[in-house]
């Protein structure tokens, strides 16, 4: 028994090691870099973070756009998975591989293409002026509404695959069970579907929330320096300014407000699963 | 007074025919079985009657209203589901309570009536549990209380025994009945559970191949079924196929050349094919010493210990045979040749067929 045990702890030392080296290592010396000053280490770098409105209006845009983000891409995605539990097998086969489509192509190359339908020149402008929906070309480049757009467009799969889920199960004729009993579709979707499916629904805006807040590349892309969020500006500090120390308390402060966000979230997350996966088990019928 | 009718109701799936046509008129309380194989029809003609299904022609009539186009959750029935779709998150009181909130009853009758339904189905000290921490049983109870409680004028079963294991489908059947007796809610019960449909109901449609093809009292059918589809889904039975003819003695089934059987009169004309149901338990074993020859003679090749009766299975001249004893505690032994005899009068004429 005891053998055993020393066994698995031997066992899972490759892992650990390699967690510590690439994870724990790394931020650990970002933690330290960050308290580094010109005179010995010291809080000067989180004094700057917490008293520049630059860096505030920078934390405020990034939580405002991965709320606004997560919102929508919950709607929508829970809408998707709601119409595509509805389909015929087949067609749900082939609208999964679609929903799940731009998440196959490199985070580069997407952006880039939401960069050319952007454009001034892009199609989006082209298609615009010549429904004269505008006058001139029109860019959703460097803009919020751009960039809400293609952290969306990313987001919503994942929100689509965790409802999905829990949609699974749900045994249909609930839904009949309800109507039967008076209520109309809308009641039949908040009281019968909805509860089932919160936890679906929360645990994606979750990770949705978590990527939208710390993604780099789209926002370096279509936010660009007009737009600066969070990761932008510490690529900036530590590639442009070549100010490490600040950079790195940005980033330790990011990692902190995420966390917490986050274990906020995951005891909302946990009282809503322990209602809802009380499921029953569900009897095989035949029907005929 | 015809309460429910159901008139030339048909549903087709593209080229599929679910229901060819099916009509019928129930009276108010009363208790009405749709009896059937899987994929006769019976679930889609529930479905139908509740508005989950669309029919593609024909109309449902309620208490005189048409109900046709009526959608599902303004036709206020009670459904008892199969799977009993109980609503997971939800309390017993909370899932009783759901039809009641629809309509807009507001305390304190709402809580008088979940109280007095669960009452019924004995469930009152469980009213706080969610469905999972309950037993197949009491979750069936909890399906019928919540389809009861907003007393509806139809009451809709869906094989609502058939998840249950054959002791607790016993003692829910009678539960069901005398719940449906104190509600007197009419009521119509799909079910392939021959047994179940007796039991239960007042009268029995047996289902085939989308329509009705008898309907009746269950000891009617039973004893009278009309087709030999009807007798051997409906209890067991043995089906006698020969061709009619007249002799000094009467009527007579040919049904080989060595084989004549005495038939009831005035069951068909002399020379046409004619089938015959018997059922096992109206045979009798006459024994050699007797002095009786029966009708028949035969080979017991099996006999089955039932407990409170024997069933033997006899190799005669007409084919394989069942019969079903009561156990009187001198069985016949397998091996043995026995006459077979039983009266005239159990011989029932059905329309032949495939079975």
């Amino acid at each position: 028994m005891h053998s055993q045990r020393t066994m698995l702890i031997w066992m899972t030392l490759p892992a650990l090691l390699f967690y510590l080296a690439l994870l724990a290592v790394p931020l650990l010396s970002i933690f330290l870099l960050s308290f580094e000053t010109e005179a010995g280490p010291g809080l000067d770098s989180y004094r700057q973070v917490f008293s520049d409105p630059y860096f505030l209006t920078i934390f405020l845009r990034t939580l405002g756009l991965s709320l606004l983000v997560t919102a929508i891409a919950l709607v929508l995605g829970t809408g998707e998975a709601l119409v595509l539990s509805r389909m015929s097998p087949s067609w749900q086969g082939i609208f999964l591989v679609v929903i799940l489509g731009p998440l196959l192509i490199s985070v580069i190359v997407r952006t880039l293409g939401w960069a050319i339908l952007f454009g001034g020149n892009g199609p989006l402008s082209v298609a615009a002026q010549w429904l004269h929906l505008s006058d001139g070309p029109i860019s959703l480049m460097y803009s919020m509404t751009g960039l809400i757009a293609a952290l969306v467009h990313v987001s919503v799969p994942f929100v689509v695959i965790s409802v999905w889920v829990s949609l699974q199960g749900i045994n249909p004729d609930v839904e009949r069970a309800g109507a039967s009993l008076g209520a109309n579709g809308f009641t039949i979707f908040r009281r019968l579907v909805l509860p089932r499916i919160l936890p679906g629904i929360l645990s994606a805006s979750l990770v949705v929330f978590s990527l939208a807040a710390t993604a780099f590349a789209t926002p370096a892309i279509i936010g660009g320096r007009r737009l600066k969020v969070v990761a932008t500006a510490i690529y900036d500090e530590f590639l442009s300014m070549l100010n490490w120390p600040l950079g790195a308390a940005l980033a330790v402060v990011l990692l902190l407000v995420n966390v917490g966000l986050f274990s906020l979230f995951n005891r909302v997350l946990n009282r809503s699963r322990r209602r809802a996966t009380t499921s029953l088990s569900r009897p095989e019928g035949q029907p005929t | 007074m015809t309460f429910l009718e159901l008139n030339g109701l048909r549903k087709h799936y593209h080229s599929v025919r679910a229901v060819s046509e099916v009509s019928l008129s129930a009276e108010r309380g009363e208790f009405i079985s749709l009896l059937g194989p899987s994929g006769c029809g019976k679930t889609t003609t529930l479905q139908m009657i509740a508005g989950f299904v669309e029919p593609s022609s024909g109309s449902i009539w309620l208490d005189g209203q048409p109900l046709t186009t009526v959608k599902p959750q303004n036709r206020g029935l009670g459904v008892v589901f199969q799977s009993y779709a109980l609503f997971p998150h939800m309390t017993v009181a909370e899932n009783v309570g759901f039809g009641l909130d629809m309509r807009k009853i507001r305390e304190p009758e709402r809580g008088r009536r979940v109280r007095d339904v669960l009452e019924l189905v004995q469930l009152e000290q469980h009213r706080d549990r969610l469905p999972a921490q309950l037993s197949g049983g009491q979750q069936q109870r909890v399906a019928l209380a919540r389809a009861l409680v907003i007393a509806p004028p139809l009451l809709l079963l869906d094989e609502p025994l058939s998840n249950l294991d054959a002791k607790l489908r016993a003692e829910m059947q009678l539960e069901l009945r005398r719940i449906q007796r104190s509600f007197g809610t009419t009521t119509v019960m799909v079910t392939h559970d021959q047994d179940e449909a007796m039991a239960l109901s007042d009268r029995i449609a047996v289902m085939d191949s989308g329509r009705i093809v008898q309907l009746g009292r269950p000891q009617d059918v039973y004893e009278r079924p009309a087709t030999a589809f009807v007798a051997s889904f409906l209890g067991s039975t043995n089906l006698i196929c020969g061709q009619l003819r007249l002799s000094a003695a009467g009527m007579q089934l040919v049904v080989s050349d060595r084989v004549a059987l005495p038939c009831p009169d005035s069951t068909g004309r002399a020379g046409e094919t004619a089938w015959f149901s018997i059922r096992p338990e109206k045979i009798r074993l006459v024994g050699d010493g007797s002095g009786e020859t029966g009708h028949l003679k035969g080979k017991i090749v099996m006999r089955v210990f039932c407990g409170d009766r024997w069933i033997y299975e006899l190799d005669t001249d007409v084919g394989r045979l069942v019969l079903r004893v009561q156990n009187q505690g001198h069985p016949a032994d397998e091996g043995r040749t026995a006459g077979l005899t039983w009266n005239l009068g159990d011989m029932i004429s059905v329309e032949g067929g495939h079975a």
